[in-house]
């Protein structure tokens, strides 16, 4: 076959388009892949000038061993998705350092458009998509890039335009048939368990907690979830959303860490599970949470699981029994004025929410707050007044909220209560639990979410890290677990506004974040542009992120009726048939258009003439072949025999105007006529 | 399968698939392209993308990520469009025959072609025989703009005496995306004579006819007793022009010889008696070309024909043209 080089213009577009792939993943990326694609790239193009040489084989040997190595390093012997999209990625820049041939050209192509893919696992949000939208446009014009003329009359600015062009209107002419598929493609199941992906600490709420942590969790915009209620949407004070509870208490280099219980708590797996009914105070909302690599849902108080695969623990939570690697989205009910454990808790319960670990000398942490407790107690009659007690104290004493604590020394509940008295909700929530559990009162640090973001358009709330949150549970005998906030004590407007809206001092929200759009919501025009991308950004992530099997199904039964979903695959064929039945028809049809010209008419006409005489053409002869067995055959007749020859190769072979041609095929096609009626064997 | 084709074209099915080919695209002088006379096939590439669609549609499934699934569909769609640009990017060329080329059998000519399109510019055009020949390099690049006439070259190796018979052209894409091989087999119908191959051989005297003229046989310019000068005359040889009265400034004459006058000469088919018909025309054709470069008058002899003794370029043609066509040329 044809040896095809690599068009050298092809190269300036599949250049582009590896950095258009590598860009939206860098950022999951090691850094060194980032040394390693400029320098590639660098090289490359340096090679395309032609200053530098092609690499030898002991040259890309070395660079194969140190690219191999280098992915098996950062993968720390664990296959995971990270190393393998770095691997790929490795693989494909590789090849454009010694790219030569064609074939060459379509791996790098082939293995971006997977690179590509791989980027969709971590982003998907609108901005994202219409940035690879313009990605896949760049990949398919390398593609024609790469089958253009070397040696063409163009140049090379406008073969590149031709090749955007090219490509930009096939993906235009495409569009619709992938809107159908879409829609139409039967959705199913995963077809085995992945999990490809790496459990590296994402940001967000951790299964334990020391305060402090959740301060950092406020330095991130990211998105964590969003809700959208079926009814009214409950005012921003209201809005707990339930994560996890941290019951164990551990002293390590004498700071409070409160943690998830190890003890595997009972699930009843929906639907064996809790259903509220629907009546007054019950609330109905979806949330679309975002990949945590983690099982815990989110929900608001008096929570219930309503699907599959959501199961709900005796600590009022919902979890998920698979780990969220990817977006879930799910519906939940709660009934928030619920009484829980009213009846009583049990003793191991009791104990698990009294515990308070020693310090490591063996002695009482925190002495001060102990000796605080113990005052409280024996002021107040009963566990509620004492509870509210301690809720007064952050309100009487001068406490502040800040989100830039100090560190705290060591017994750091003393430090806090009666020291420094400044700080983020994990130490208002662990020093009140500290302090009740002191005086044997049940208490627990719930983490979870509070408030977000309303979107007055859409009417869903968005979450995000920064609406992180830590707040406590008491069990009170008569009355059940009864939540309280003391964070609410000290900053009222961070419960009822949001911590963006609360915080006096603009410069420390989100100061580590570097330049984010949240950050510049104070900017009424910038606000405003945020609110509505996060609003198309919200759309999107219903309508097209989550179409999933039950929504193609909603989708399909409002356009078409029930039961289409079960034979949506029929119709799929069945469309897929019709157009090219239809195709075809319209190509059957078109054929009889093909005129014959009025020389060929003529020509089987006399062919007709000699076939009484077997003397018609044979299927391989040419006209001058034939002529010469005819003027053979008719001696007499020779002479106009090969005069008309002479007129059909003229006619045939020199340059006419239509008119002239017209004009000249009809007179020698009745040429033609008249000596097929002239030509007789004479013996006949 | 395009190779498929191709090989079934060179072995076994030859007759039938050549009968059937001709029959689907009927060897004309001047070809347009369309659906009939074209073929499509995915190309290796083209195995490879559906692959990777294939890679992608189970990691969209095993992710349930909507992205990977639109980008496959995109992608899967965008393959069906690919086939009718590729189509569309042979389908409207013309392929016009060139001019008359005549050549001996043995040699390579250029057998030229004229692209033209009329709707649409056509890129990445590869031309080649049907007929694969080792000695040459195996296809020519080329593209079609529209409206404009491209010329094309391509060089064979010229078979068997008789009428021009030029193998199978075949016109390939890959154009735009490689994922398919679209490609057309045309006959063309070139006019033009293939003269039988030369062998040169010393002349032998015709002993048929009775010829009074075979006693100058062998003679040679050299010997000649030079006459004087003459006007130059059209067709004179570039060998008999006085070159040194040229240079001084006196205009173009020819040097007269003697021998111009007797250096008749017979070509005779009877004289080449035990050899083959071909060997026979061969070594006529030899002769035909030895009595022109040596400026002979000659004749020509052949079983039914005979050319009365001239020279000159068209008395050359017309011997060569007789020895080409003796019997209708040898059939394929």
């Amino acid at each position: 076959m044809i040896q095809n080089n690599f068009p050298r213009n092809g190269l300036i577009w599949l250049l582009v388009s590896l950095i258009c792939v590598y860009l939206p993943l860098q950022a999951q990326l090691p850094l060194w892949t980032a040394l390693v694609f400029i320098s590639v790239v660098a090289w490359r193009w340096m090679m395309h000038l032609g200053r530098w040489p092609y690499p030898n084989k002991l040259v890309k040997v070395l660079v194969v061993v140190l690219g191999v190595g280098a992915v098996l390093v950062s993968a720390q012997g664990q296959f995971h998705l990270e190393s393998a999209t770095s691997f790929i990625l490795v693989a494909s820049l590789l090849k454009v350092l010694e790219i030569k041939t064609q074939r060459d050209g379509y791996i790098v192509i082939f293995l971006s458009f997977f690179l590509l893919s791989i980027s969709f696992l971590y982003a998907q949000g609108i901005l994202i998509t219409l940035y690879s939208l313009f990605a896949v446009w760049v990949l398919m014009s390398a593609l024609v890039g790469l089958h253009q003329n070397q040696y063409s009359e163009q140049s090379t600015p406008v073969r590149i335009k031709t090749a955007g062009k090219t490509s930009f209107q096939i993906l235009l002419l495409s569009l619709p048939l992938m809107l159908i598929l879409f829609i139409l493609f039967p959705r199913m199941g995963p077809l085995w368990s992945l999990n490809l992906q790496s459990d590296k600490a994402k940001t967000g709420l951790s299964e334990q907690m020391s305060p402090g942590d959740i301060a950092e969790l406020s330095n991130s915009d990211e998105l964590v979830f969003r809700v959208a209620f079926k009814d009214k949407v409950p005012a921003n004070h209201q809005l707990y959303w339930r994560a996890l509870v941290l019951e164990k208490h551990q002293i390590t280099n004498g700071q409070s860490q409160w943690s998830v219980s190890k003890k595997v708590p009972p699930i009843d797996w929906y639907p064996k599970s809790w259903q509220p009914e629907p009546k007054d105070g019950v609330l109905d909302y979806t949330i679309i949470q975002e990949a945590t690599s983690k099982k815990w849902l989110v929900g608001l108080r008096g929570v219930a699981a309503m699907e599959k695969g959501i199961g709900m623990t005796d600590t009022d939570l919902i979890v998920s029994n698979k780990k969220l690697h990817q977006r879930k989205e799910y519906e939940v009910r709660s009934w928030p004025s619920m009484d829980i454990a009213k009846q009583g808790i049990h003793s191991l319960t009791r104990q698990q929410n009294t515990q308070l670990s020693l310090s490591p000398q063996g002695t009482i942490s925190n002495p001060q707050s102990y000796l605080l407790a113990q005052t409280l107690y024996r002021n107040h009659n009963t566990d509620l007044a004492r509870v509210e007690a301690v809720m007064a104290y952050f309100s009487d004493q001068p406490f502040s909220y800040t989100l830039k604590p100090q560190r705290m020394a060591e017994n750091d509940i003393d430090d806090f209560l009666f020291n420094q008295q400044a700080g983020f909700c994990a130490h208002y929530s662990s020093s009140m639990v500290f302090v009740l559990r002191s005086m044997g009162i049940p208490a627990r640090v719930v983490a979870g979410y509070q408030g977000g973001e309303l979107n007055k358009e859409s009417g869903h709330i968005t979450v995000r890290q920064y609406d992180a949150h830590a707040w406590v549970e008491v069990w009170l005998a008569g009355i059940g677990w009864k939540s309280f906030d003391p964070t609410a004590q000290v900053a009222p407007d961070r419960i009822n506004l949001g911590l963006r809206d609360s915080l006096t001092d603009q410069a420390e929200f989100l100061s580590n974040s570097g330049l984010s759009l949240t950050k510049l919501s104070s900017f009424p025009l910038f606000n405003q542009l945020r609110l509505q991308l996060d609003e198309l950004n919200y759309f999107w992530h219903q309508t097209v992120l989550n179409f999933n099997k039950q929504r193609q199904g909603n989708l399909l039964k409002k356009w078409l009726g029930n039961d289409f979903l079960s034979t949506s695959l029929y119709w799929l064929a069945g469309l897929f048939c019709t157009v090219f039945l239809l195709l075809t028809l319209f190509l059957l049809w078109q054929r009889p258009n093909k005129k014959r010209s009025p020389i060929e008419k003529a020509l089987s006409v006399l062919d007709k003439k000699m076939h009484r005489y077997q003397l018609q053409r044979q299927a391989n002869e040419g006209l001058a072949d034939y002529s010469q067995r005819l003027q053979l055959a008719f001696p007499e007749h020779k002479d106009s025999i090969r005069r008309l020859l002479q007129q059909l190769q003229e006619h045939y072979y020199s340059k006419q105007k239509a008119q002239t041609l017209r004009e000249k095929e009809s007179k020698i096609s009745i040429q033609i006529k008249g000596l097929a009626g002239k030509l007789k064997l004479k013996d006949q | 399968m395009e190779k498929l084709l191709t090989r079934l074209a060179k072995y076994g099915l030859t007759k039938r698939f050549n009968a059937w080919l001709d029959r689907r695209i009927p060897p004309a002088a001047q070809v347009t392209l369309a659906q009939r006379s074209i073929f499509i096939v995915p190309s290796k590439a083209g195995w490879m993308f559906g692959l990777l669609l294939v890679l992608l549609l189970i990691t969209a499934i095993n992710y349930q990520n909507s992205l990977i699934y639109g980008l496959v569909f995109w992608l899967f769609s965008l393959g069906l469009s690919a086939m009718i640009f590729s189509y569309r990017n042979l389908s409207g060329l013309t392929i016009k025959a060139g001019n008359a080329v005549n050549g001996f059998a043995g040699k390579y000519i250029n057998v030229p072609f004229r692209l033209s399109a009329a709707k649409r510019d056509h890129f990445s055009l590869t031309l080649s025989w049907q007929t694969v020949d080792k000695n040459l390099d195996q296809g020519a690049d080329s593209e079609v703009l529209v409206n404009q006439e491209t010329q094309v070259a391509m060089p064979l190796q010229l078979q068997t005496r008789g009428y021009l018979k030029t193998p199978r052209l075949k016109i390939q894409t890959h154009y735009p995306f490689g994922l398919y091989t679209c490609w057309t087999w045309v006959t063309l119908k070139t006019p033009g004579i293939v003269y039988p191959k030369a062998i040169k051989t010393p002349f032998i005297a015709s002993e048929g006819g009775g010829s009074d003229l075979q006693t100058e046989a062998n003679l040679i310019i050299g010997n000649d007793e030079f006459i004087g000068l003459r006007s130059y005359q059209a067709g004179d040889s570039l060998k008999h022009i006085a070159w040194k009265y040229l240079a001084k400034g006196k205009g173009l004459l020819t040097k007269e010889y003697d021998n111009q006058q007797l250096s008749m000469q017979w070509l005779d088919w009877q004289s080449l008696q035990g050899k083959s018909e071909e060997s026979r025309l061969s070594h006529l054709t030899g002769w035909v070309l030895q009595a022109e470069q040596e400026n002979r008058a000659y004749g020509l002899k052949l079983p039914g024909l005979t050319i009365a003794p001239s020279h000159g370029d068209s008395h050359r043609q017309q011997c060569l043209e007789a020895l080409a066509l003796y019997k209708g040329g040898v059939a394929l």
